[in-house]
């Protein structure tokens, strides 16, 4: 029997637990419901840990995957909590998203450095958290810079310069494509010189 | 004229002797006590998991390991299983014990720091000159094994990048026993040294009550009474076919964890020496790996631990099917350590152990930030 | 109060004065170096006859400091794209993985690793030749 069978799925009927090839229990919710599960998989099956909040930005699908990971001493288990969140920014330039996120810092303390860090590198809008401030940022006016959308090279080719001194590099695709034209010219001159 | 009912605000930082990094702690005095503390970080963020996305995968290994300046081995142990796991590589035998050497020989060398970082937050300054000193012993053993000191870019997806070289084993046996002579001077000048004790017993205590369910982690939890290794509960690499134990203390003050630290150095020489003994004298210490454009990661999501000797390293990778990674995110234990625990912590305490509280709690400001 | 001093902890630490007539740990530096491991990870050299100018290793560097760059002579016939590679060593992290993927290993590591210069350009690091057996 394992962990799910004789604790999770009596205590969650309706809800789907699946286990991946490292033993990772993973389960899927919504923003509206997050808070009272994941108290419900605090207080009653031993999940004494919030070990941090993932967040992966896949673009495509326009949404934010969102792991609360959860691990319990007591049983030695881990758990994921997924919660996908829409990716689309207010338009108001706020820079936030227009989903809102219940803040879980109520339960555990640490949770307010891992929300104040989704609110400024992914532009996460956290409800319910008494204090955003800026993280590792300072005066950052731009797209919150974890957003895939963020172009990193963009920002450092416009705020650094690069040094002088190396334009003299060259590309060995074209130096070789050079090469050989040079080559085969000279080819077909000897040749032509021979006929 | 001093008003006893007034605050004082003091900025700690960024520069401290004990830790490695830069971090600010803006403090609030009443006289000598601090009534309130807020953490600031900021100072050193390189954008680690930005630049991971846009690097193929042995293109990020090169920069992982500079996540955490004292214990760069766990950063590369981590990114190197996560790898493995989402895309289904086995690694040799004898790589796995090599891997298991390094990091636990990296967990020494993080212990001298913290040792040397303990004494300079006091004053003591004959300990960091000895740790420095001592560690430097290990560092060079392992230019001589990867090829640099700090960094060492060796814990690779796939093995190790390296064979050990001829006569390591005797080394860094030779070196265990100078440890070992040298632990007992340590406890005269540091560990019973009076002065440590008058400062560090009953100071900087954690909550033993809350310290499972805020995420603290290593020394810190174990020094509070709690039996809890990553190695043990979660084995990776080698460490379940090791023998070793897990010290513990209930005080939960600087001193309390101050010796579990001490006795954890005792079983790392421990573990070491049964390293020695088991490693494989031959085979194969890598797997290659295909060309770094061609090397493509199935889609999948992973989490991976490692004990460091400051507490559990973890990482989340999640693969898109392409030859980059979609995301890593680096859990450190300063990241709860530093902030959420040492603000509350630092309540009450006097102006003068900040330094050493922090240093106990293992803080380094480089792996909260990436 | 009960005073009890902690005589034994109070004596003991200057057990380490003994280390006052003991030689010291460390080596006076310019006069005495230190030997470094063969495989020790410092400047780079690059066999010019070997080398074919594949660029695989300014392919593979991440911090983008490696140029490939025309020689005064080509040493190598074989070299098809007539260049070779030049590193600029205010970017290099020494990670070593243009050695690893080099496929004729013409580029190497040496144990080297002293730059001292007044010129900032001498950063862009023209890799030598080898001196002599470098494993």
């Amino acid at each position: 029997m394992s962990f799910i069978d004789t604790d999770l799925q009596p205590r969650f009927p309706n809800r789907e637990f699946t286990v991946d090839a490292q033993g990772i229990i993973k389960t899927e919710t919504n923003t509206a419901e997050l808070l009272g599960l994941i108290s419900r998989f605090h207080n009653e099956s031993g999940f004494e840990l919030l070990d941090t909040i993932s967040c992966t930005d896949w673009i495509e699908e326009g949404v934010l995957h969102l792991n609360y990971i959860l691990y319990s001493y007591q049983h030695n288990q881990t758990l994921f909590v997924k919660v996908k969140l829409p990716r689309e920014l207010k338009e108001d330039g706020t820079k936030r998203t227009v989903a809102e996120l219940p803040s879980v810092s109520s339960i555990w303390p640490q949770a307010e450095d891992f929300e104040r860090e989704l609110w400024e590198m992914f532009g996460v809008n956290v409800v319910g958290h008494n204090d955003l401030r800026e993280f590792f940022l300072e005066d950052w006016q731009d797209l919150p810079p974890n957003r895939r959308d963020f172009d990193t090279l963009k920002f450092v080719n416009d705020h650094f310069e690069f040094r002088v001194g190396r334009e003299d590099a060259k590309s060995v695709a074209e130096e070789r494509k050079r090469l050989k034209e040079l080559r085969d010219m000279e080819k077909a001159k000897l040749s032509g010189e021979t006929e | 004229m001093y008003k006893s009912n007034q605050l004082v605000k003091i900025f700690h930082g960024p520069q401290h002797p004990g830790i490695t990094g830069n971090m600010s702690v803006e403090l609030d005095l009443d006289a000598e006590t601090i009534v309130n503390a807020t953490t600031h970080v900021g100072y050193l963020h390189r954008g680690f998991e930005k630049l991971v996305e846009r690097r193929t995968i042995p293109q990020a290994f090169t920069i992982v390991c500079r996540i955490c300046v004292p214990a760069p081995a766990p950063n590369e142990a981590n990114f190197a299983r996560g790898i493995e796991n989402l895309a289904g590589i086995e690694i040799p035998e004898k790589a796995s014990w090599i891997r298991t050497m390094v990091l636990e020989m990296q967990r020494i060398t993080a212990q001298f720091l913290w040792m040397a970082g303990q004494g300079g937050s006091l004053g003591l300054y004959v300990n960091p000159q000895w740790a420095v000193a001592d560690r430097d012993f290990m560092l060079d053993l392992f230019e001589e094994l990867t090829g640099g000191r700090v960094y060492h870019m060796y814990i690779y997806p796939g093995g190790v990048r390296r064979d050990l070289p001829d006569g390591f084993l005797d080394k860094l046996s030779a070196l265990l026993d100078y440890y070992e002579t040298r632990l007992p001077e340590y406890d005269r000048v540091f560990f019973n040294n009076a002065v440590f004790k008058k400062r560090a017993i009953g100071a900087g205590i954690v909550d033993p009550s809350t310290a499972l369910k805020y995420g603290i982690t290593g020394p810190v939890l174990r020094a509070a009474g709690y039996q809890k290794d990553v190695r043990k509960y979660a084995p990776y690499e080698k460490y379940s076919e090791l023998e070793f134990d897990i010290p513990t203390a209930t005080e939960s003050d600087v001193y309390a964890r101050a010796m579990v630290r001490r006795e954890e150095l005792v079983q790392s020489f421990r573990i070491l020496r049964q390293i020695i003994q088991r490693m494989p004298k031959t085979g194969d210490y890598q797997v290659k790996l295909k060309n770094h454009h061609q090397f493509k990661i199935p889609t999948g999501e992973t989490w991976v631990r490692t004990e460091s000797a400051r507490g559990e390293f973890a990482y989340y990778m999640a693969s898109d099917g392409s030859e980059y990674l979609r995301r890593m995110q680096v859990k450190g234990p300063s990241m709860v350590h530093a902030m959420s625990l040492l603000e509350t912590v630092l309540k009450g305490a006097q102006l003068a152990d900040v330094a050493m509280i922090m240093n106990s709690l293992g803080t380094c400001p480089p792996e909260i930030e990436r | 109060m009960n005073w009890k001093p902690d005589i034994k902890g109070l004596i003991e630490p200057f057990t380490a004065l003994k280390y006052l007539f003991k030689r010291p740990a460390t080596i006076t530096y310019p006069d005495v170096k230190r030997e470094t491991p063969a495989g020790y990870r410092g400047f780079h050299v690059n066999d010019q006859v070997k080398c074919i100018g594949c660029g695989i290793c300014e392919d593979i560097c991440m911090n983008v400091a490696i140029d490939m760059v025309t020689p005064e002579e080509i040493k190598n016939p074989k070299n098809t794209s007539g260049l070779i590679p030049r590193v600029d060593y205010g970017r290099c992290c020494w990670c070593s993985l243009c050695t690893d993927v080099c496929p004729t290993k013409s580029l190497k590591l040496t144990p080297e690793y002293v730059l001292v210069t007044e010129d900032p350009n001498d950063f862009l690091y023209t890799v030598p030749e080898p001196k002599g057996d470098i494993q």
